[in-house]
């Protein structure tokens, strides 16, 4: 398998708050990575410095042999969910992604409709992002995450807020999206989605790996 | 003229005050100015919402940036331009419509949207930094101080930013006011100027992160 992405020797420290710790593993292409450890393990600054969004005090992040902020400020081939995703409230569902793939310009209606049918929100429906229930909005970043095909998906905390029949539907899709070859890092504080999802588990406490399964 | 709603609010206090501060017609003039902070920091913390989300779709930071700030002058500008259209249609309902001439409604709207988008440029610049939930304050902070300024000591009025978007201190209306032209020059200044400066920050290799609110 192809080494998608690789986090070098990165260290992030806020004042003299370190939020990570000398950290390398590397991400190969078609397989699904668990997270795990409590809030404030450095799971979500991980993420963050992976995506770009934060700079490492310390080492280099590659994705794709390009290295953030050298290379490229953000990678091309992602799409991401971070914390609970914040949507336009007075713009429906449907309307929330058409504004987030003008951006790209990848894709047109159909992927939208069929990325919201995937995980099953009903493209036609005048509701409004704001009125959504936290299982919906939840639904809808998971939909904002995989509707330009992204070979990579980085999910924090994707199944926050869904009941039993959202979990059992997210986990089959991953599961379809791993098939098709895509990578997924996930964070999760459910052991059953980390058991039932994930090839490679990673513990992190004081921003260190500290076991692998 | 006086009577006019739209003279009140956006033509700006009149030269002939000297010592006082000049409470009422003052704060007739920071009105529309409060109301267009308002909605501009309803503006942008509304779009921050999908920030998370769409900020590495521009797969590059400058690329997101002059995005950002163009969606910021174009909201900038249809609220200034929304707020005075009102005005003059209340005073036209009002009947006040007949005392105001064709060129001081051009003149007063041309100011005061001048004024309105360099105030939104540098609201989009505070945007980018920790201190974001002030900026409506700053701001209104920045054009009370500097009228107040500008008021009591004469000499430096021409360069205060809180005079420049009022047609009764500009040379339109006075032939000792402010040279319109340039002001409206430096407020563009102003704009470009807001805009690389924010590129700049942005870009440096010193930011810690960019943009820093995204820590959150």
């Amino acid at each position: 398998m192809a080494e998608l992405i690789r986090v070098e020797n990165v260290t992030k420290r806020f004042g003299d708050v370190v939020a990570l710790d000398r950290i390398n593993i590397s991400f190969e292409s078609g397989k699904i990575y668990g997270i795990t450890g409590r809030n404030g393990s450095g799971k979500t600054v991980l993420f963050k410095t992976m995506i770009g969004y934060l700079k490492p005090t310390g080492g280099r992040v590659v994705v794709g042999g390009k290295e953030i902020g050298k290379d490229i400020d953000f990678p091309d081939n992602m799409g991401i969910i971070i914390e609970n995703p914040g949507f336009l409230s007075r713009y429906t569902g449907y309307k929330n992604l058409e504004y987030l793939a003008s951006i790209r310009r990848r894709i047109g209606r159909a992927q939208i409709r069929e990325s919201m049918e995937r995980v099953g929100l009903d493209p036609d429906s005048r509701k409004k992002a704001g009125k959504y229930s936290l299982g919906m909005r939840q639904r809808l970043g998971i939909a904002q995450a995989i509707m330009e095909n992204p070979d990579i998906l980085i999910l924090d905390e994707p199944m926050n807020g869904l009941d039993n029949e959202g979990v059992n539907d997210v986990r089959s899709l991953l599961l379809g999206l791993k098939k098709e070859g895509k990578t997924i890092i996930l964070a999760s504080h459910n052991k059953e989605d980390i058991e039932i999802l994930c090839d490679a588990v990673y513990e992190m406490d004081h921003g260190r790996f500290v076991s692998t399964v | 003229m006086p009577e006019s709603m739209f003279v009140r609010l956006f033509a700006g206090v009149p030269p002939d005050y000297f010592d006082a501060i000049p409470l009422i017609p003052f704060g007739q003039w920071l009105l529309p100015i409060g109301i267009f902070l308002l909605v501009a920091g309803f503006y942008w913390e509304e779009g921050r919402k999908l920030e998370m989300l769409s900020l590495y779709r521009y797969r590059t930071v400058s690329g997101w940036w002059k995005w950002h700030f163009r969606k910021g002058m174009l909201s900038g500008i249809r609220t200034a331009a929304g707020l005075l259209l009102i005005v003059l249609i209340c005073d036209m309902a009002m009947g006040n419509g007949a005392a105001l001439s064709r060129k001081a409604v051009a003149g007063i709207g041309i100011l005061w949207l001048f004024h309105s988008v360099s105030m939104a440029a540098l609201f989009a610049l505070l945007d980018l930094f920790l201190l974001r939930r002030f900026a409506p304050g700053l701001l209104f902070l920045l054009e009370g101080v500097t009228f107040i300024a500008g008021c009591r000591v004469r000499g430096i009025s021409h360069v205060m930013y809180g005079m420049w978007g009022m047609y009764l201190q500009s040379s339109l209306c006075e032939t000792e006011g402010f040279p319109a032209g340039a002001v409206i020059t430096a407020e563009m200044i102003l704009v470009a100027a807001s805009y690389l400066t924010g590129r700049e920050y942005l870009m440096s290799r010193n930011s810690s992160d960019r943009p820093a609110h995204l820590l959150r």
